[in-house]
Formats: structure tokens, sequence, C-alpha cells
């Protein structure tokens, strides 16, 4: 009961969390006037498929709690750590990658970090549902 | 490594939330041990035995290939 409690909680709070950052992402693109091109619309894209996978995290959450089960065990948590890994190696090729083509793409420092930052992000979702669904053995 | 895992709650008309919920694990995990596409760790190896009111070698049979 304290379990479901507390996983009811947690769900809770990735929801909030991911419809705040929803959010602000409308009121600042609203705000800045930004217009929709191919690196704004690229982002936006990476941004809503990072929501997604919060939104999934949440309902598989509630779906848990429901049943009275727990919503993480050590399955779970060997395919988050293995997941954790695989996308740091692959965030390592982004980043050379991105090093790479620096001075041939025209976009600004912080903007070039930001998309870096939403890079990881996708890549660990990449490598969540490759490890939970895709690859034949959990061990 | 197989199991008997299934043919074990058949028997004891156990459904795969009811055991998960009996170890403590998700309902997936289940799922994942019966296909055998999952080794469990010695504890949950020993909570599953447990349940059937068996060893753990009654329920998980190694192959030593």
């Amino acid at each position: 009961m304290q379990q479901n409690r507390w996983n009811i909680r947690k769900a809770t709070f990735i929801a909030v969390l991911a419809v705040s950052v929803l959010v602000t992402m409308i009121f600042w693109f609203v705000r800045s006037g930004a217009t929709l091109d191919f690196a704004g619309s690229s982002i936006m894209i990476i941004q809503f498929v990072v929501l997604a996978f919060a939104i999934i995290v949440v309902f598989r959450r509630l779906k848990s709690a429901k049943q009275n089960l727990p919503a993480e065990d050590e399955m779970s948590k060997g395919i988050l750590r293995k997941s954790a890994a695989t996308a740091y190696y692959v965030s390592l090729y982004m980043w050379l990658a991105f090093m790479f083509f620096e001075d041939r793409i025209e976009l600004e420092r912080s903007t070039l970090i930001g998309a870096g930052i939403l890079g990881m992000a996708v890549i660990y979702a990449l490598s969540w549902i490759y490890h939970s669904y895709i690859r034949k053995s959990h061990d | 490594m197989t199991n008997r895992i299934r043919e074990l709650r058949a028997r004891d008309n156990l459904t795969q939330s009811d055991l998960a919920r009996k170890v403590g694990v998700r309902r997936e995990t289940i799922v994942f041990l019966e296909k055998g596409k999952y080794n469990p760790s010695l504890k949950l190896a020993y909570d599953i035995a447990q349940v059937f009111n068996l060893t753990i070698e009654e329920v998980f049979l190694f192959d030593p290939e």
C-alpha cells in the first residue's frame, strides 16, 4: 500500500514535470517569435519525443500502481542501467560528430549545445526501447 | 537455463500478476522469466521457489551446456 502511494506520487511528479516542460516550451516559442525552420522544427520534434517518453513512463507506473505491483524491480533496473551505458557510448560519438561538423553547420554554439543535450535524451529513450522491447535476452 | 514457472503457476492456479505480487516484481518480469529471456537473481529465484513450496533446483533447471 505504502509502495503503491509512492508509485502514484512519483508518477504524478513526472507528469507535472512533463506538462510544465511542455508549457514552458510553447510559451518560449510564442514569446520569442521564432520561426519553424529546419533546425527549429527538428528541436521541437525531439522535445516532443522526449515528452512522449516521459508520458509512457508515467502510464507504466500508474498501471503498476493500479495492479498493486512495484513500478521497478531487478529486471527494469537492469534495463535502465544497460540503457544508460549504451546511451553514454553513443552520446560520445554524437558529441564527436558535433565537434567535427561545428564549423560546417551555421548554428549558434548555445543552440548546438541544446541540440546535443536533447540528442542525449533521445539516444537514452531509443536505447531504453531497444533494451526493453527489441533485445532478445534481458540478462 | 529453463524453468517450470508456467507449469507450476497453472498447478497452483496463479496468474502472472498474482505471482508477481507475491514475489514483489513487475508482471513483465514473470513474462520474460517464463519465456526464458531473463535469468533471475538468486533472491528472486529463491522467492519464486518458496511460493511453490519447492527448492530452486526443482523450479529452475540448469543446462550445463
